[in-house]
């Protein structure tokens, strides 16, 4: 009977249902318009590129920003292909035309950052070789290991541009398998693969311009010559999809084609991505998309749409674009797999991969998407995979029934034959042994015998009564957990029993689920007591704080990349051991994993978790590792006082620039809406500013030194995530800065020491001119009451009083008014001209009494105005009689007259003999008193025999 | 190897040219214009013997001028420089260049767009892989062909002493503008 079942099982037909379905989203702005893309591409700074007909957006999960293409394009081009190589993104059209865009040009012109398809950021600019650019479509791009970007066409060939000539690779010339390029990628080797109709071209160009083409086809063991697709995994194999005949790989090392389905029959391959080693996702023409393993095995995934492309980016998102444009994403970390039965109670794999659950209604596996009842209708509450590839189903009162991996019913163990309790609550399998955890204690069964015996030191317990163990695990050493109903976490290790019912002063008694990661630790959680690890020395608990999605755990399992899946009632958390990262896997992140069922959880053998779940069976992804945990932090913009900074270039700014704002963007497409922004401005902020807002200003900064330091991280968690900096330096006004000041100081100083040395000077001279005047009024004095003077005046005197007693008075008034001048008028410095000639006048007259008619003096001055210094010309006058000879034979004319605004006096010169002795300081003095006074000069002429002094009159 | 396939090719060229044929346009006297414009010295010469040869049914074509041929230069001295020196013109008498049209063109329309050629450029006895980009305009029977490239003299071996390459520009700018007029 049971044969014939197993026959009827291998007969049914293995059709196609719809069956595990990530749940995709399709892609809008915030207004509800649908964003349309003919190409899409993920940059390597994490920015998602969607080419459409107007130009290319850019999408950081929130902002779409729309960057146009030249408006001088001819024709109407749309694009057709995208790439990123450094920092400039190269456009390909549609008509052959290529443009650039160079990322620190994405700033500039930039008008708004709403979610709108409208905001025009900036624009890209043709490229323009001197060889021209292709006429037909552009189909890819990629750069080889020389630095050499390649252009890909359909309808050209293969260009190589190797960065100052284009050259090209066709099939006339060069034997490249068809000038039709589909599609196109470098290998690791830096060798260039093109798809065609006519077989793939494996293409070099050397430094040396060599080219190189080797052709693969179906001599060489391609399965179908009509290449449609390329993809490489990560150990650079290349997987190829073809029109008719599936995918093939291509072994690197092996250098063979290695096929993979024997038969096909999806129609065309669109697209494929290799999702790690083993698990590609294919878009066909007649089977839609499918999810393919290693051995060749399919499955259909329900899409909305048929796609043209897909993608994976760097945080492991699915992204679908349709043929109607419409862009699609989903979150693969989770999946439902749609079942024909609800309430699974326990799930396991067999060694196989093949999925068994178990419900209420019984047993169900799954092959080629059809799920099947196995076996009898009994309460399936636990199940458990032995080495040996049979899955023993624990019921709930039946005891257990033993399966193949065919699905036939082998063995039954119930209280029959031994089994103390027929409810099987959880089982586990170490050597040679299978562990049971019953209703009324723990049995252990020898695989050999089958043999059961009651495990003493917890069942024949005497506090046993209602002892119940929720889940037996053991550990890779070989190790017994059991979780216990009120008695805490008990280890058997083989000798001795231990028991932990608190840790750091928090007890816990209930214990429901339990795993251990690949490092040993192990992890539990149960009633009330949230989750703890235990690394065999130290117990730590996570909570909320450490951002444990919620106490209420229903599950915990490892995925094959070690990963631990915290299962709760509405997503899962996965925790990085390592790093103790926690990802919550919810309906924000595209992931609808609902109800997850107690203990009902296993891993396969690729590596994924799957779960029981109120409405089926759930697969977590078990190689989220080897993807982005953490948001792609970038620096959107940088703007100062309303400006937009070249943030790749400029760092420095005036005192005045000081308004800085910065935009920036964690791009985490999983979900965008729970990324946290940490910034912090070095040389400003004292403390990190934690926010979700996505920019941050700084008004007024003083002139200083600073660094913009950004992170972002998806759940507020900062401990290991990268960061972006932007430094730059506000410089002090020009007069702060230290030179200035110390220029100014400089200059300052010289201006006061020049100041003092000036007033140094001026008193200096002032002094001089004080003792100047002193001198020179002494001299006149020593000279008018020089006793020579006085002596010549009394004999004069003496020979006029008797002569003529009336001329002698009037003699003696002219010599008293003389020192009576003399008296009133030496302590000024000037006095007007006409009291100088009464002094001239009344000294005169004395020297002509002496010397009678030899002396002549010629007062020429109809004038008398402007002023004098005192005694000038009195001075002068006596030293032309002085110096002169006076005789009736050599008569002394004396001129004294006015040129302009000088008073000349000018004798003829007959020098005594033997001069008289003087000081010759009278003059000298009288000179410098000028020029310090006036500033003009006494001028001397002496010519043809007359001697003149040129007094100036102020 | 090279010499001999240059001489095949201008042989080729010269038959070619000569057979009284079927429908390719002919060009007896295009001008062909070099300029070198170093920091020290700017110099261009010309040459009015530029042939070729356009098959429209093929879509190859072929060009040849000989180096004797250009004019102009500063100085005479500096012309026999040119021919003996740098590009040893008893050696390698010709320049040319030969392939294919990458576009597809149909010559019985008249029109005025720009082609890419794929084709060998052979200057001073070296072969290079190159794409030229020219204006054409077919009119009735005629192209007129205009267009310009530059040439790095490392591309072709074209050695200038140390002494003078402050006066020799590395990369030549070239300017070719020929007629054709169809055979029948």
């Amino acid at each position: 009977m049971n044969r014939i079942l197993h026959i009827l099982w291998l007969l049914l037909p293995w059709g196609i249902a719809h069956a595990q379905v990530p749940a995709f989203r399709r892609l809008q702005t915030e207004d509800g318009e649908q964003v349309k893309a003919k190409v899409m591409h993920q940059d390597h700074r994490g920015w998602l590129w969607l080419g459409t007909q107007r130009g290319v957006y850019r999408y950081d999960g929130i902002d779409y920003e729309y960057f146009s293409i030249p408006d001088s394009l001819p024709g109407n081009p749309t694009v057709s292909a995208i790439f990123d190589r450094g920092d400039t993104l190269w456009i390909g059209f549609d008509n052959g035309l290529i443009a650039t865009l160079a990322q620190q040009h994405t700033f500039a012109n930039r008008s708004s950052g709403s979610s709108q398809l409208k905001s025009k950021m900036g624009a890209a600019t043709i490229w323009a070789p001197e060889e021209g650019l292709p006429a037909q479509k552009i189909t890819g791009f990629a750069s080889d290991k020389n630095g050499y970007l390649w252009i890909s066409t359909y309808g050209e060939g293969l260009y190589v541009w190797t960065g100052a000539r284009l050259f090209l690779v066709n099939a006339e010339d060069d034997h490249l398998c068809s000038d039709e390029i589909y599609t196109m990628l470098a290998d690791n080797d830096g060798q260039v693969w093109a798809a065609t109709d006519n077989g793939i071209s494996i293409v070099t160009f050397s430094p040396g311009e060599q080219k190189n083409v080797r052709n693969l086809g179906l001599a060489e063991g391609l399965p179908d010559e009509i290449v449609t697709a390329l993809h490489k995994d990560k150990s650079g194999n290349i997987w190829i999809g073809t029109n008719d005949r599936g995918v093939c790989t291509y072994d690197v090392r092996k250098k063979s084609i290695v096929p993979l389905f024997e038969q096909w029959t999806y129609g065309e391959v669109l697209a494929l991505v290799v999702f790690d080693h083993y698990e590609t996702w294919i878009s066909t023409s007649q089977g839609g998309l499918l999810i393919c393993n290693k051995k060749g095995q399919c499955r259909t995934i329900e899409t909305p749409a048929k796609s043209r492309q897909i993608l994976r980016d760097r945080e492991g998102l699915l992204w679908l674009l349709s043929e109607q444009e419409s862009l699609y994403s989903a979150n693969l970390s989770a999946m439902n797999l749609a079942t024909s039965f609800t309430g699974v109670q326990a799930v396991c794999s067999d060694q196989n991969g093949r999925i068994w659950a178990g419900n209420q209604q019984g047993l169900f596996t799954q092959n080629n998407n059809v799920w099947q009842p196995v076996g009898a209708k009994n309460n399936v509450i636990s199940l458990l995979t032995t080495p040996d590839n049979h899955i023993w189903a624990g019921t709930f009162g039946e005891g257990i029934c033993i399966y193949n991996a065919e699905g036939s019913l082998q063995k039954c163990i119930n209280t029959t034959n031994g089994l103390p309790n027929g409810s099987i609550l959880s089982m586990a399998v170490a050597g040679q042994k299978v562990w049971i955890a019953t209703l009324s204690g723990v049995e252990v069964l020898d695989l050999a015998t089958y043999d059961i015996t009651g495990f003493e030191q917890i069942c024949h317990n005497p506090d046993a009564a209602g002892f119940y163990v929720y889940k037996i695990f053991n550990d890779a050493k070989g190790r017994i957990w059991f979780c216990t109903d009120g008695h805490g976490l008990c280890l058997w290790d083989g000798t001795q029993l231990h028991l932990w019912q608190e840790a750091n002063g928090v007890s816990f008694k209930t214990i429901y689920s339990i795993t251990e990661d690949h490092q040993g630790t192990i992890w539990f959680s149960g009633e009330q007591t949230s989750l703890w690890s235990f690394d065999g020395q130290q117990f730590r608990q996570f909570t909320a704080r450490d951002h444990l999605h919620s106490p209420q755990i229903n599950s915990l399992s490892t995925t094959g990349s070690g990963q631990v899946v915290i299962a709760y009632n509405d997503g899962v958390d996965l925790l990085t051991p390592d790093s103790k990262h926690i990802l919550f896997l919810g309906e924000n992140a595209g992931i609808s994993l609902t109800n997850t069922s107690l203990n009902a959880a296993c891993t396969d053998p690729f590596g994924h978790v799957w779960l029981g779940t109120a409405k089926g069976v759930s697969r977590v992804s078990g190689f989220a590792q080897t993807y982005q945990i953490d948001p792609a932090i970038q620096i959107k913009s940088v703007s100062n006082v309303s400006r937009m900074v070249d943030f790749y270039q400029e760092h420095s700014f005036a005192y005045d620039e000081n308004h800085l704002v910065f935009e920036y963007a964690g791009i985490w497409l999983t979900n965008p809406g729970s990324v946290y922004f940490r910034y912090k401005l070095d040389g400003f902020d004292p403390d990190w500013i934690v926010s979700k807002d996505r920019t941050a200003s700084y008004p007024n900064l003083p002139p200083g030194t600073y660094c913009f330091r950004i992170q972002a991280s998806e759940h507020g968690r900062f401990d290991e995530v990268s960061e972006v900096t932007y430094s730059f330096v506000i410089h002090k006004p020009f007069w702060a800065e230290w030179w200035f000041i110390l220029l100014a100081l400089l200059l300052l100083g010289a201006a006061i020491r020049y100041y003092i040395k000036q007033r140094e000077a001026r008193l200096r001279q002032v002094q001089e001119m004080e003792s100047e005047k002193i001198v020179a009024q002494l001299d006149v004095l020593k000279t008018q009451i020089s006793p020579h003077f006085l002596f010549n005046s009394f004999n004069t005197l003496i020979t006029i009083i008797e002569e003529n007693p009336t001329v002698a008075v009037e003699y003696v008034q002219h010599l008293a008014d003389f020192y009576r001048s003399i008296m009133v008028h030496r302590e000024k410095n000037f006095i007007p001209l006409s009291e100088e000639l009464e002094i001239v006048r009344n000294f005169g007259y004395l020297l002509k009494r002496r010397f009678e008619e030899a002396l002549q003096i010629h007062v020429d001055v109809p004038e008398p105005t402007g002023q004098i210094m005192p005694l000038a010309l009195q001075l002068l006058l006596e030293n032309a009689v002085k110096h002169n000879v006076i005789s009736k034979k050599h008569p002394l004319h004396i001129h004294i007259y006015r040129e302009g605004d000088v008073i000349v006096i000018k004798n003829n010169k007959n020098l005594k003999i033997k001069p008289e002795p003087g000081t010759r300081f009278g003059l000298q003095s009288l000179t410098k008193r000028y020029e310090v006074l006036t500033g003009r000069p006494v001028e001397i002429a002496q010519e043809n025999g007359s001697f003149a002094v040129k007094v100036p009159l102020v | 190897m090279k010499r001999t396939l240059l001489l095949v090719g201008i042989c080729w060229l010269s038959t070619w040219m000569h057979a009284q044929d079927n429908g390719n346009y002919k060009c007896q006297d295009g001008s062909i214009v070099f300029a070198s414009s170093a920091p020290l010295e700017k110099i261009s010469a010309k040459s009015t013997e530029l042939r070729g040869i356009i098959d429209p049914a093929k879509m190859t074509f072929a060009w040849v001028v000989k180096i004797n041929s250009f004019e102009g230069f500063n100085s005479p001295l500096q012309k026999e420089h040119f021919r003996e020196n740098y590009l040893e013109s008893t050696k390698f008498p010709t320049a040319v260049f030969q392939g294919k049209i990458i576009e597809d063109v149909d010559f019985s329309t008249s029109q005025k767009r720009t082609i890419r050629a794929k084709g060998k450029l052979n200057i001073h006895g070296v072969e290079k892989e190159r794409i030229i980009k020219v204006d054409i305009e077919i009119q009735g029977n005629t192209i007129v062909v205009k267009g310009n490239f530059t040439v790095p003299l490392s591309d072709h071996a074209i050695n200038i002493p140390k002494i003078v390459n402050q006066k020799i520009a590395e990369e030549v700018e070239v300017t070719v503008s020929a007629k054709l007029v169809k055979s029948n």
